[in-house]
């Protein structure tokens, strides 16, 4: 019985590893930009594409084809950004629905490339299982752990010891503020968006090989992704990093309760309850004005 | 309400009742126009709540399942005339509808619209995994067009169809009436600005949560409606993608108009039918008029039809 | 509601504290100015007495009772506030905005009106609220959606929205903000035509000093969260403390 526990909080760590990635990616676009970006879930199963892909037809180096799937998804980003997000800006109700526009076209423009079978990505480091205590872990399942804590790493220096990531930062807490001080509120916008486009590409790289490729594959993560951040609070990077292995964690020891068809809706049950009992997220601060 | 409309709306559904004797055998042509009443009615609903109210609702098909649903069980398991499972069948969505937004509706707009999501892929996720009740995955068969009344039988397509005709401009005839009231001003005034309203002495809570209840019953008579005329309900006529379809045909038809959801349900169903589009160049293509829409043109079809926004007075 | 009594009423946000024990008391109807530099809790004392937030320590007493009502139900007895950002429903015309919280309000009747008849109650209230259009200098507006409007006639269609509930308690939260001198003057005199038709308890947050000396017949002072000094306009304008708070 600790051993099965074991096993799914080990299971939920990884899972969690890549929520944490989605959820990033859509904190630090919510954060920065104000933007919610429901299809954002699109964007991580087109970077799974995008990396069998590359994997597949270009080069069998799985590091090349995560790079070839980031800078593949990169410039979808960017007219995403430039062409729906930008101009919808301060209109939330329009900027969703837009997303979901979004989600339709993508989802059903890779159904129309790619067709509806799942695709297999095979890797070498999901046949070699590496013992841990009396259990055994696939080493892709530490690689998907070891590389999400990299990026988190990496996102925490980039935001807190460069300029750049200052000013990031800067026009998160109040963009009016930072167009006064001099920060070009246009380029950390457009960067920011990149930031959180190469995450989503991260996150489908990484979930390929786990568990197929397949149309719907960016759904599941973008809900647990939402769960994470409202869980750990809009607006806090740690929050989202917390909320995302909660959630893994949570949804993989679920199953050992109830049964696995159920899994999904975990997550969707901590969102409801989460925000029925705190409005504002776990982490979350009341504001003056609350509209 | 101008006596000039409901002359209008009286000649119109006299006319769309008639089709089918001009018509004669167009079986296809009453397929489509039945199939965009059955989106409609549910857009309608949608409508009421994101389009007059700004409650953007993401999980609204769902709420459609569960009339489906109750339909179901109500005359399959239970034996129960159709007549009389219909309006338990829509009181059951409005139920549903309320206790679901008495929980979500203090949220902030991101939040509400994420519980609304999150709400309608829970209650999907109980369709399709509660095989004892609702038949799981593969659906619930068997469900009996309605029973007769006088001589319409409703088991041919011209009887059914005349029946969406009927149920279609009642429940437009239903929005009109909320929309063009008090009612109706106060659901604008609310999605203006709410704080606003609340601080003109009204409960907008209460506002929203009847306009929520309202909209989850219009919402359970259409999804009640179309698995009878389906014969079988299955989850996924009631999934994420169809509560996304629903947004779309409310927002591309028109958001806040009274002919916004009638128009989007007809663009939706008719033109690809039309075109023989199959469905993942459908979506393409909605999609992107769905991102088109919020970019360019705010009101959506009706919108070009009606340059100002019509007054609800 | 004319009378309003604030007792040791605290709240903060976080680590912000905005009122810190903040006691003053209105006792009859008049109109009364409240001032104090920028962060001294204006705002957010209108807010509590409106029932926006919750009080974490003290009492808000309007006329004797002790009210932890929520907005709606506090404008139903009489009471109606102007907001620091001037808000107005924009697609309403200017004639719609002063109707709305004149028609009935309750769901239930509504909800029945719909599928009844529908009322007269609109001509009912419009001789009136073309009145205070009038006197606000915006008549010629009347079917013009608010947006149009510039700030300052925007300003003066919020708060003729406000008067014409004829409020017994009107919180005015910095109603000459952004308003040119022409329409100030035109504020005023809509403030003292109400006064005088219908006596109430106003309140008003101004920063704008001429015009808040000019018209209140008593000023409260606040100062990081509570009050400093309460006095008439010339005792206020010759205290020490009041303006070292303002300079210091």
């Amino acid at each position: 019985m600790m051993l099965a526990l074991a096993e799914q909080v080990f299971n939920g760590v990884m899972l969690g590893a890549i929520y944490v990635l989605v959820a990033l990616g859509l904190m630090l676009v919510y954060g920065v930009l104000r933007v919610l970006n429901f299809a954002h879930g699109a964007l991580v199963m087109l970077g799974g594409y995008l990396c069998q892909f590359v994997f597949s037809h270009v080069i069998a180096s799985y590091p090349l084809a995560i790079a070839g799937s980031i800078v593949a998804l990169l410039p979808v980003g960017w007219v995403l950004e430039r062409g729906v997000f930008a101009p919808l800006r301060d209109d939330l109700q329009n900027q969703v629905i837009a997303s979901l526009g979004l989600v339709l076209v993508i989802e059903n423009l890779v159904l129309v490339v790619w067709g509806p079978a799942a695709l297999q990505f095979r890797l070498a480091t999901t046949q070699v299982l590496v013992p841990f205590g009396p259990l055994r872990f696939s080493l892709q399942q530490f690689l998907v752990i070891g590389a999400g804590l990299a990026c988190v790493a990496a996102l925490f220096a980039f935001l807190n010891f460069t300029k750049f990531g200052t000013a990031v930062r800067a026009t998160a807490q109040h963009p009016g503020a930072a167009l006064v001080v001099g920060i070009d509120v246009g380029r950390v916008h457009a960067v920011t968006f990149a930031i959180g486009t190469a995450l989503a590409a991260m996150a489908g790289s990484l979930l390929g090989p786990l568990f197929l490729v397949f149309p719907q594959m960016g759904d599941g993560p973008l809900l647990k992704g939402l769960a994470a951040i409202i869980l750990g609070g809009l607006g806090s990077v740690w929050g989202a990093v917390i909320g995302g292995f909660a959630i893994g964690i949570v949804e993989a020891v679920s199953t050992l309760v109830i049964p696995t068809d159920y899994r999904d809706a975990v997550a969707f049950i901590v969102i409801a309850g989460v925000l029925l009992l705190r409005p504002h997220g776990l982490f979350g601060r009341t504001t003056r004005y609350e509209a | 309400m101008k006596p000039r409309d409901v002359v209008v709306f009286a000649v119109v559904t006299m006319g769309l009742l008639l089709l089918p004797a001009f018509y004669g055998r167009a079986n296809y042509l009453l397929h489509i126009l039945v199939l965009s009443g059955l989106y409609a009615i549910p857009a309608i609903g949608l409508n009421l709540m994101l389009g007059y109210t700004g409650l953007v609702s993401l999980g609204h098909a769902a709420l459609a399942g569960i009339g489906a649903y109750a339909v179901a069980l109500l005359t399959v398991k239970a034996g129960l005339n159709f007549w009389l499972a219909l309006p338990l069948a829509a009181i059951a969505s409005a139920a549903v509808g309320a206790v679901i937004g008495a929980l979500c509706l203090r949220l902030r707009s991101h939040f509400f619209m994420i519980v609304t999501l999150a709400f309608g892929l829970i209650l999907h996720s109980v369709m399709n995994n509660w095989d004892s009740v609702t038949g799981g995955a593969a659906g619930f068969a068997g469900i009996p067009r309605p029973d007769p009344i006088g001589f319409a039988a409703f088991r041919s397509l011209p009887e059914f169809y005349r029946l969406t005709v009927v149920a279609t401009a009642a429940v437009f005839a239903v929005q009109a009436l909320l929309v063009r009231s008090q009612f109706g001003r106060v659901l604008d005034a609310i999605r203006q600005d709410e704080i606003l309203t609340a601080f003109k002495g009204i409960d907008t809570t209460a506002y929203k949560l009847a306009a929520f209840a309202i909209g989850s019953g219009i919402a359970g008579l259409g999804g009640a409606l179309e698995v009878s005329y389906l014969r079988v309900a299955a989850p996924s006529s009631f999934d994420m993608v169809e509560s996304i379809n629903l947004v779309l045909i409310v927002v591309v038809g028109g958001a806040g108009t009274l002919l916004g959801p009638i128009l989007g349900a007809l663009v939706f169903v008719g033109v690809p039918e039309y075109l023989r589009l199959a469905s993942e160049y459908r979506l393409v293509i909605f999609g992107a008029l769905l991102v088109a829409v919020t970019l360019f043109a705010r009101r959506g079809i009706a919108g070009l039809f009606a340059p100002r926004r019509a007054k609800t007075a | 509601m004319t009378t309003l009594d604030i007792r040791e009423v605290r709240k903060s946000f976080g680590g912000l504290q905005a009122l810190a024990g903040c006691t003053f008391a209105l006792d009859r109807p008049g109109i009364y100015g409240l001032i104090g530099p920028n962060g001294a809790g204006k705002t957010t004392l209108f807010d509590v007495i409106t029932g926006r937030q919750r009080p974490d320590h003290g009492h808000v007493l309007i006329a004797g009772s002790e009210r932890v009502l929520r907005p709606h139900v506090l404008a139903g007895l009489g009471m109606a506030r102007t907001f620091q950002e001037c808000r107005v429903f924009p697609e309403l015309t200017c004639l719609e905005n002063m109707l709305f919280a004149t028609q009935p309000k309750g769901l239930g009747r509504t909800l029945g009106q719909a599928f009844g008849r529908s009322a007269a109650h609109r001509r009912a209230h419009e001789a009136e609220a073309r009145h205070w259009l009038q006197l606000a200098t915006l008549e010629r507006y009347a079917d013009e959606p608010a947006s149009i409007l510039s700030f300052g006639q925007r300003r003066l269609l919020e708060i003729a929205a406000a008067l014409v509930t004829r409020p017994r308690l009107l919180l005015l939260d910095e109603p000459a903000a952004g308003v040119n001198p022409a329409l100030l003057a035109v504020l005023r005199d809509v403030l003292v035509a109400q006064q005088r038709a219908q006596p109430a308890v106003v309140l008003i947050i101004e920063h704008n000093m001429e015009f808040i000396m000019d018209i209140s017949e008593r000023i409260i002072v606040m100062h990081q969260g509570a009050v400093l000094e309460q006095g008439s306009p010339a005792a206020i304008q010759a205290s020490p403390r009041v303006i070292e708070a303002y300079l210091g």
